[in-house]
């Protein structure tokens, strides 16, 4: 039976994380771009809505539409700012994978540090081949007696260095496998990266595997090939959700301004040029975020999304980045200037839709 | 809690209705050549075939609601390209049912009635209507005069209903509807319209001489009245466009499929042939168009009509079609060209749906002046 209302719970999840974003992550933004840092006041007031803990958490395993409900709060955190909401994607991400395909010895050994006060972080990478100053020639992941080994790299990895686990999206032998590999283990190397177009506050870095071993039992589910094609969809549908919350930041600070600024006499909401580019962000904005909840339903009740996630994701990666874009230009001259969160929104857009398979909802 | 699942019901009637497109599609280039001819009631393949209204009128309560899913009906009977069975989504009587009194409604709400509102020089600007319906005190019938263009089921309806300004000696002038019905005397229906594309479609141009219609007729419709029937027929529209670019889609990926290209919903787009990449960005607009529209009718069936909600619905789907038609074409090269394929035909009748029922531009500004909280007099 189809139906676009939220239940309580769900609106009671969103105006809380909207009310945060609002009094504690927007005005914190601008700070943290430039020192390339978020505040600890904002990530531990997004932390503290608690949905890696719930996803982390036995307690909440029987909840209703769990990723519904992240994707909500995610696009409520990312229109305050999307730094903040990916910080916490990632770890939703990788707790949700392990809740839900972990081995009970997995569960038990990786979840509890989640269920906390403090944010903890860990996220989901993809070995996607050699890193520029590797000697190996390729990506590579053999079977080995006790586990697989990995050769290789992954490019732009978030917050690798407070993270503990880098939950890595393989293939070997013709299949999807996903492999637990904590940072410390041998071989691993992390790379600063210093400086990144947008989202800086996220600390990236590369992240190099030199013959990395991996043991069985770190893979995920332990005896047989973890549903990675799940983990996916949940990416997608969290950055469907961030670039929504982006999108709307955008649209609400240009309206009003587009109202009082007077240009030959008259205000350029008046004109259609800059009024229909006002409706047609409304109409992206609101088909974006129902596209990201249809296919968070979807997952919530079937065994992977792939073609609502991967939809919602391409719609929303060019519409908000069109939105944003737009965005600047309502503001002219004020939309290039970093007094203004434009230009911000306009990098953190571009940098949002390209990231494939880094967080999840 | 929100679903976007179909009921057992829904999914069923839209497999039968899926079904009888197909069945219906060997007809859909009937009319290419012969535009003069008028769609048939019902094509041969319908004896046997459930009619699916009838179905979802006796069903309603299995199903996700019945303006979402005549909707969705609408879609399947545009994927076929012709209707198996005849439906009319008629305006007219849309403004009747709001507008009409019980007397007016019980004589006319099983008659197909068009309606009558543009014309030549006010199509996107029904104020600007020059048609007259002028009070005779001494019949106390309205003489109606004037012209319309572009109507919908001009030579196969019963009726139109007309907007008109009136000219009454007590009255101030105003726009109203009156209901003319055929064979009135003065009342002339023209030729059938050459058209791009819908060529099945009864399009013509009315005229009205002198045309005296008794008081009975006046269904006290204003402008206002007259445009909230298009707060339901805009989603319905962009129902049409969903269907015909599916229809487009459909084939695309088929032929697409024949020279080995496939989708990959995991892969970048910039990493997979551009043709897929291309077709999988028109399938998220799709998804994104559908949702719209969906929304809408089940605002619909809530709160009634959203006027807002519906134009956001048209403006996408004018444009899906627009670009999916265009795209699919440019894809598959010259081949596309040909009348022997769909594609062509598909692209002609596209262009209609960010046109009729309020173009692209005038639902934006529906959408503009919402957001904005401004009145039609601050944005134009």
């Amino acid at each position: 039976m189809i139906s676009f209302e939220l239940s309580e719970e769900q609106e009671i999840a969103r105006s809380a994380a909207s009310g945060l974003a609002r009094s504690t992550l927007a005005p914190a933004a601008r700070a943290a771009d430039e020192a390339a840092q978020i505040p600890s006041s904002a990530l531990n007031g997004a932390w503290a809505l608690g949905i890696v803990q719930a996803v982390a958490d036995p307690a909440f395993r029987t909840m209703e539409q769990p990723t519904v409900l992240n994707a909500l709060v995610l696009e409520e955190l990312a229109a305050g700012d999307a730094t903040v909401a990916a910080a916490i994607a990632a770890s939703v991400g990788f707790a949700k994978a392990v809740a839900e395909q972990g081995s009970d010895r997995q569960r038990a050994e990786l979840l509890p540090p989640f269920v906390s006060d403090v944010p903890r972080f860990a996220a989901v990478v993809e070995l996607d081949g050699p890193l520029a100053d590797d000697t190996a020639a390729n990506a590579s992941v053999t079977r080995v007696a006790d586990g697989f080994r990995l050769r290789g790299g992954a490019t732009m990895v978030l917050l690798a260095k407070p993270s503990t686990h880098l939950l890595t999206l393989v293939k070997c032998d013709g299949r999807d496998e996903a492999l637990i590999v904590p940072l410390d283990t041998d071989g691993v190397r992390v790379s600063k990266i210093h400086g990144t177009l947008g989202l800086r506050g996220l600390d990236w870095a590369s992240v190099a595997f030199n013959g990395v071993t991996v043991p069985a039992s770190m893979r995920l589910g332990e005896t047989a090939s973890a549903n990675v094609q799940r983990i996916r969809d949940a990416s997608r549908i969290a950055l469907c959700a961030m670039l929504s919350g982006l999108s709307r930041a955008v649209f609400d600070f240009a309206l009003p301004y587009s109202k009082t600024r007077i240009v030959h006499g008259e205000a350029i909401a008046r004109k259609q040029a800059i009024a229909f580019k006002l409706a047609d962000m409304h109409v992206a904005i609101d088909a974006m975020r129902w596209m990201g909840l249809k296919a968070a339903a979807e997952l919530d009740r079937s065994p992977e999304a792939p073609r609502s996630a991967r939809l919602a994701q391409l719609y929303a990666s060019d519409a908000a980045m069109r939105i944003a874009d737009e965005g600047v230009q309502v503001f002219g001259g004020h939309g290039f200037v970093r007094d203004l969160p434009l230009e911000m929104w306009y990098r953190n857009a571009r940098s949002l839709s390209v990231l494939d398979g880094l967080v999840g909802a | 809690m929100i679903s976007f699942e179909f009921t057992e019901r829904d999914r069923q009637l839209i497999e039968e209705a899926r079904r009888q497109a197909k069945l219906a599609a060997k007809y859909a280039r009937d009319f290419e050549d012969a535009e003069d001819s008028l769609l048939p009631h019902a094509y041969p393949e319908a004896d046997g075939c459930p009619d699916v209204r009838a179905l979802l009128e006796a069903f309603v309560q299995e199903t996700s609601g019945h303006k979402i899913i005549n909707a969705l009906l609408y879609l399947e009977d545009w994927y076929g390209g012709v209707p198996l069975r005849e439906h009319r989504y008629s305006l007219g009587n849309t403004v009747l049912k709001i507008a009409g009194t019980a007397e007016q409604y019980d004589r006319w709400h099983d008659r197909t009635i068009a309606i009558g509102l543009t014309e030549p020089v006010g199509g996107s600007d029904p104020a600007s209507v020059r048609t007259t319906a002028r009070f005779d005190p001494v019949s106390r019938n309205w003489i109606i005069n004037g012209e319309k263009i572009f109507i919908t089921y001009a030579e196969g309806c019963d009726a139109v209903l007309v907007l008109a300004r009136v000219l009454h000696p007590d009255q101030p002038q105003r726009l109203s509807t009156f209901i003319v019905e055929k064979g009135t005397p003065g009342f002339n229906v023209g030729p059938q319209i050459r058209k791009m594309g819908i060529r099945w479609e009864d399009t013509a141009a009315l005229s009205f001489a002198d045309c005296s219609v008794p008081a009975f007729n006046h269904v006290d419709g204003d402008l206002k009245k007259t445009l909230q029937s298009f707060s339901e027929s805009r989603p319905v529209v962009a129902a049409y466009a969903l269907g015909v670019s599916r229809a487009a889609l459909d084939y695309t990926w088929i032929q697409l499929g024949n020279a080995g290209v496939e989708p990959d919903y995991n892969a970048r787009l910039a990493t997979q042939p551009m043709a897929a990449a291309r077709l999988l960005s028109l399938e998220a607009e799709w998804e994104a168009t559908w949702l719209t529209v969906v929304r809408a009718k089940w605002i619909e069936q809530r709160e009634g009509p959203g006027k807002v909600e519906s134009s956001m619905a048209k403006a996408m789907g004018g444009m899906l079609a627009r670009r999916v038609t265009q795209a699919c074409i440019d894809v598959l090269g010259a081949a596309g060209l040909s009348a022997a394929g769909p594609l062509e035909k598909l692209f002609r009748d596209a262009r209609i749906f960010d046109i009729y029922e309020g173009t692209g531009e005038i639902q934006r500004l529906i959408i503009a002046r919402h957001i904005l909280g401004y009145s039609p007099k601050e944005l134009n």
